[in-house]
């Protein structure tokens, strides 16, 4: 198993480092971000919230590598603006090229704090490489709401 | 291992000796089972340890290669498939990433998606197995649920991968996780099932090594009992059993003083070793018994041999050995007895042989195998053997060979006396035959004078008393008393002779005792009342009869009871007679007693001796020949009696008569047929006459008259006794007095007459009324008058009584004999014929048949003998009865010739004695011929 996650490692290694900055969105970008999901939420409910979230036609919630996601407490995809293969997956197992359970510690933000930044590593679906990425995580009901920016 | 004996011996442990005593004392049967059963509790032991292990062992094996194995294989499997699952993910994403062509992805996308779900089938059916242990099932549970986290990864991630390389990648290591959880588990679940292996197998190895040890313990324990037992069975057994063996070895190499061990033990082996000693002992029995017979035979004083069945020799003396020479009996032991025969031939020891060997030996044999009677064989040296040869019961034979050379010598000169002998005997015989003739010739020589000067005498005596010419009659006393004496003593002398010549003979027979007594006390009635003596005698009536020879018996008698009244005056002379037993015989004792002078013991010492009186003056004064006693006792002692006297002297003397009540041995000596037997003088035979009369002195002269003259008489002392006795006794004749004081003689007479029973009864009265014509009257068969003349009375009774009467031939030479006869007879009634001789006799017997003979033996011409045999021929005259009067003295010889032909024999040696005698005997032959033609007719 060891090894499998050392070729699994050694697979990785080979992808590129981070884009030009002024292509890619801010942290205050995606804190606002969340706010609008969240009035959406508030407002439309989940399901058109979430339907909105993962049309990348609507602008609102994709801008440049900025997207949304919305995930339940269980770690369920209900929602994703970049990668709609992940919505209806569980993924509160995933760990990151450092073994970070990100998911799972966003859960807890949402179910502690309610809200906050968390940085892990994850691909970007300009560049399809996976680089290092803040999120700023909030609670929305039964389930969290996130925007992160690639550094 | 100690011994036994050591253990007995051992004083430190009595518990491990009294088990080995104990041990020791079983029966080998029982140790056997004992060793036995030692042996097989061991094994049973090891078996059932074998048994249960290999049983333990398979089970645990089973489960190994049954349930452990397949299901660790069945993991194994599920775990190398979620692995392969696993690889495929990676390839998938792999290919996903760097862009492999949908038309590669696609079926990898299926193939996984088949794999997972046959992986979730295998888990969950591995799940279900019904042989995992709650720790695997626990775990087997959390690996499902594991899988199916893992599964759905794994599906999320290719599912992602379709479409998002990227973030199937960024997938991957969740996936990884779950799969690596799963293999953990798979891992742990592995471990789970060696760790039970290990358990498992560990207690297989356990049991094993436990199991070794034991069957080490219980093999190293049988084998340490097992050789103790054998060792104990070996000591208890096989020791005892050597030590037999040896014992026995010995023995039967003939050592017999062998002592076996272990007697006193109770098992089998104790009663072995006594079985043996018993043998042992057997042996030295046999051994002994061997030896005794060996010295047995070899002591034997004829040649000794036995020949087995085969024929060969088994034993021998040396004697035997000898004869056939042989130097040692052992050199002939087992040579056959053909062999040992034709050697003697060869040796030329048996001349009969030398003729024709062959043939001599070949009837050797033959005779030798099958044995008759004892041969005498001639041997060369000159010597005789006498061959008894007799088989033996299992078929060899016995022989004795007796020397009998001496015996042989001795017969020829045995032969030699025999017929010196004869010729003695010849001589001896002819001399005696000589003697007897002179002896019996001599008897009658000297007594037929004598009788003659005596006969002459007494009548010239009865013609002076007759005439009255008194001065003759002393002379003729005296000569007829120096006849008398003379007469006795040569009769004396005649038995004295005979007896010192050893002629006497004893002629036994049969004969009353009684009777015998009371013809004694007749006879010597006249001498006892010469010298006023009381005749008394003792004798029980039943004492029955004797058996010896009554005339001798007689004489002794009559000798001592003679002596008694010789010597006795006024006094008493008692005669008894009785029967006792002693020394296996009866014996009888005849004692006289009297009263008179008695013996001094000197004259006692002197008194059995021949010619000598107590004193010679008694000769003189007591008369007697001095013999009789001694002659008398000669009698006895030849009888095996004896005499015996006790006297004291003026007191009287006791004589005793001791005789066996039979003489001599009947069953060897038959007795001489009894010429007197069927004359016994018996009371009863005599006519009965009947004397009343009240005058006692009447009564007893009369009576002994009578009985003298050979009547039986009864006495009544007046007429009611006369007539009460008349009726009791039925006598022949009644003699009746008439003046009685009771009742007179005519009343009685009267009674009698008129008593129908009494009627025929004679009645002859006596009386000295004469009134003749009245007694006739009343019927009185004849009245005669008183002072009563005796010869007339007895000749009317016998008249009345019939019982004598008849034609009478007397035959004798001498005349003075015939007239003495004629004389005393006449006047009974007998018709005398007188014959000189037999010849005449026979003439006259002719010419008047004779009712009874009375012969002479030695006569001229014709002799006694040659008469009767001439007589006899003639079967009209054998039946008439012959009395012999002889003064011969008869041999056996004279005897024989009489004998049958006679009824009574009378010695003529005193007259009174001898008319006596032939008037009863002819009394009797006469009644019993009338019987004899009364029968008849």
């Amino acid at each position: 198993m060891r090894f499998l996650a050392l070729l699994l490692l050694a697979a990785l290694s080979i992808v590129p480092l981070r884009a030009a900055p002024s292509e890619f969105g801010s942290k205050d970008e995606a804190v606002a971000m969340v706010k609008r999901v969240e009035a959406m939420f508030q407002k439309d409910g989940a399901d058109a919230t979430f339907k909105a979230v993962s049309d990348p036609s609507t602008k609102e919630f994709h801008d440049r590598d900025l997207y949304v996601f919305i995930y339940n407490m269980s770690g369920v995809c209900v929602a994703h603006g970049a990668r709609p293969a992940l919505i209806g997956k569980n993924l509160i197992d995933i760990k990151d090229q450092d073994g970070k359970y990100l998911i799972r510690e966003m859960a807890d933000i949402a179910k502690g704090p309610g809200s906050g930044w968390f940085d892990y590593k994850w691909p970007n679906p300009q560049t399809n490489k996976i680089e290092d990425k803040s999120s700023y995580v909030e609670r929305m009901g039964d389930y969290f709401v996130g925007v992160g920016v690639y550094r | 291992m100690t011994s036994p004996d050591r253990a007995v011996t051992s004083p430190q442990n009595g518990g491990v000796r009294s088990v080995f005593s104990f041990f020791r004392n079983l029966p080998v049967q029982i140790k056997a089972s004992a060793a036995s059963a030692v042996l097989l509790i061991c094994l049973l032991a090891l078996g059932t340890n074998a048994y249960l292990t290999s049983k333990r062992t398979a089970e645990g094996l089973r489960s190994l290669s049954n349930e452990l194995i397949p299901k660790q294989q069945a993991f194994a499997s599920a775990s190398e498939a979620t692995i392969t699952a696993h690889m495929k993910i990676f390839r998938y994403v792999s290919w996903a990433s760097n862009g492999v062509s949908d038309s590669l992805l696609k079926p990898l996308y299926g193939e996984i998606n088949r794999d997972l779900d046959t992986l979730s089938a295998r888990i969950s059916a591995l799940a279900q197995r019904p042989d995992l242990s709650s720790q695997e099932r626990t775990t087997l549970r959390e690996l499902l649920a594991k899988w199916e986290s893992c599964k759905s990864h794994a599906k999320d991630t290719i599912d992602v991968g379709q479409t998002d390389a990227a973030m199937a990648t960024m997938m991957l290591g969740q996936t990884d996780d779950t799969f690596e959880a799963v293999d953990t588990d798979f891992q742990n679940l592995s471990n789970v099932m060696s760790g039970t292996a290990r358990i498992l197998s560990n207690k297989l190895y356990y049991d094993a090594e436990q199991n070794e040890n034991i069957i080490i313990l219980i093999t190293l324990a049988g084998f340490i009992i097992s050789t103790l037992v054998a060792l104990l069975v070996g000591q208890s057994i096989v020791r005892p059993i050597k030590s037999i063996t040896d014992g026995m070895q010995r023995l039967s190499a003939g050592e017999t003083d062998v002592q076996i061990g272990y007697r006193d033990r109770r098992d089998e082996i104790g009663r072995m070793v006594a079985a043996i000693d018993v043998f042992r002992r057997n042996i030295i029995e046999r051994h002994a018994m061997e030896q005794t017979l060996t010295e047995a035979i070899e002591a034997i004083s004829e040649g000794f041999s036995l020949y087995d069945a085969d024929d060969r020799i088994v034993a021998c003396n040396t004697r035997y050995s000898e004869m056939f020479s042989y130097g040692r009996v052992s050199e002939m032991i087992g040579k056959s007895f053909e062999s040992i025969v034709s050697n003697a031939v060869n040796h030329d020891l048996i001349p009969d042989a030398k003729s024709d060997p062959r043939r001599w030996l070949a009837e050797r044999v033959v005779r030798h195998r099958d044995p008759g009677s004892p041969h005498v064989q001639h041997r060369s040296d000159g010597r005789w053997v006498r061959i008894s040869e007799r088989k033996t019961a299992t078929g060899g034979i016995v022989a004795t060979y007796a020397d009998i050379t001496e015996l042989k010598q001795r017969e020829a000169e045995l032969a030699g006396l025999v017929h010196q002998l004869e010729v003695a005997r010849d001589a001896a015989n002819e001399a005696s035959r000589t003697k007897s003739s002179f002896l019996a010739n001599m008897s009658h020589e000297l007594r037929t004078p004598l009788n003659a000067i005596i006969g002459v005498t007494e009548m010239l005596r009865e013609d002076a008393h007759e005439f009255n010419r008194s001065d003759e009659v002393e002379p003729l006393d005296r000569v007829l008393r120096a006849g008398r004496h003379l007469l006795a003593l040569i009769n004396d002398i005649l038995d004295l002779s005979k007896i010192e010549a050893g002629k006497m003979e004893l002629h036994i027979e049969e004969f009353g005792i009684a009777p015998l007594i009371d013809e004694v006390v007749k006879t010597i009635e006249t001498l006892a009342d010469r010298n006023d003596n009381k005749l008394v005698v003792a004798c029980d009536p039943a004492i029955g009869a004797m058996h010896a020879d009554q005339t001798r018996v007689r004489q002794a008698l009559l000798n001592l009871v003679s002596n008694a009244n010789k010597f006795t005056e006024r006094g008493a002379v008692t005669i008894s007679a009785e029967r006792h037993r002693d020394a296996g015989r009866d014996w009888i004792t005849m004692t006289v007693t009297d009263t008179g002078i008695g013996m001094t013991p000197e004259q006692m010492g002197k008194l059995f001796q021949e010619f000598s009186q107590a004193d010679s003056s008694t000769t003189r004064k007591y008369g007697g020949t001095g013999l009789g006693l001694a002659i008398s006792r000669r009698f006895c002692q030849m009888m095996d009696g004896d005499i015996t006297v006790k006297s004291e002297h003026g007191r009287g003397s006791t004589f005793t008569i001791r005789l066996p009540a039979i003489v001599g041995d009947l069953s060897s000596s038959a007795p001489q047929p009894s010429l007197s037997a069927n004359l016994k003088p018996a009371a009863s035979d005599a006519p009965l006459i009947l004397i009343i009369d009240d005058d006692a002195t009447v009564r007893d002269v009369v009576g002994r008259y009578l009985e003298r003259e050979g009547f039986s008489v009864v006495k009544a002392n007046g007429g009611r006794e006369g007539l009460s006795m008349a009726r009791k006794f039925h006598p022949a004749a009644v003699t009746l007095d008439v003046m009685m004081p009771d009742l007179d003689g005519w009343t009685v007479l009267a009674a009698i007459k008129g008593d129908p029973d009494l009627a025929d009864l004679p009645v002859i009265l006596m009386t000295i009324v004469d009134e003749k014509n009245r007694g006739y009257t009343l019927g009185a068969a004849d009245y005669l008058v008183k002072p009563v003349d005796r010869e007339k009375l007895v000749g009317v009774l016998y008249t009345l009584c019939g019982s004598s009467a008849g034609h009478l031939l007397v035959v004798d030479d001498d005349d003075i004999g015939r007239r003495q006869v004629r004389t005393a007879l006449e006047q009974r009634g007998w018709k005398i014929t007188e014959a000189a001789n037999g010849r005449e006799a026979l003439t006259k017997l002719s010419e008047t048949p004779a009712d009874a003979i009375i012969l002479d033996l030695m006569m001229p011409e014709m002799d006694g003998f040659e008469f009767l045999e001439e007589m006899h021929r003639n079967p009209q005259w054998r039946e008439i009865p012959v009395v012999v009067v002889t003064a011969r003295e008869l041999t056996d010889e004279d005897r024989r010739r009489l004998d049958g032909g006679v009824e009574r024999i009378i010695q003529k040696t005193d007259r009174d004695e001898m008319l006596h005698e032939v008037r009863n005997v002819l009394a009797k032959c006469v009644e019993k011929q009338r019987n004899v033609q009364a029968a008849e007719t």
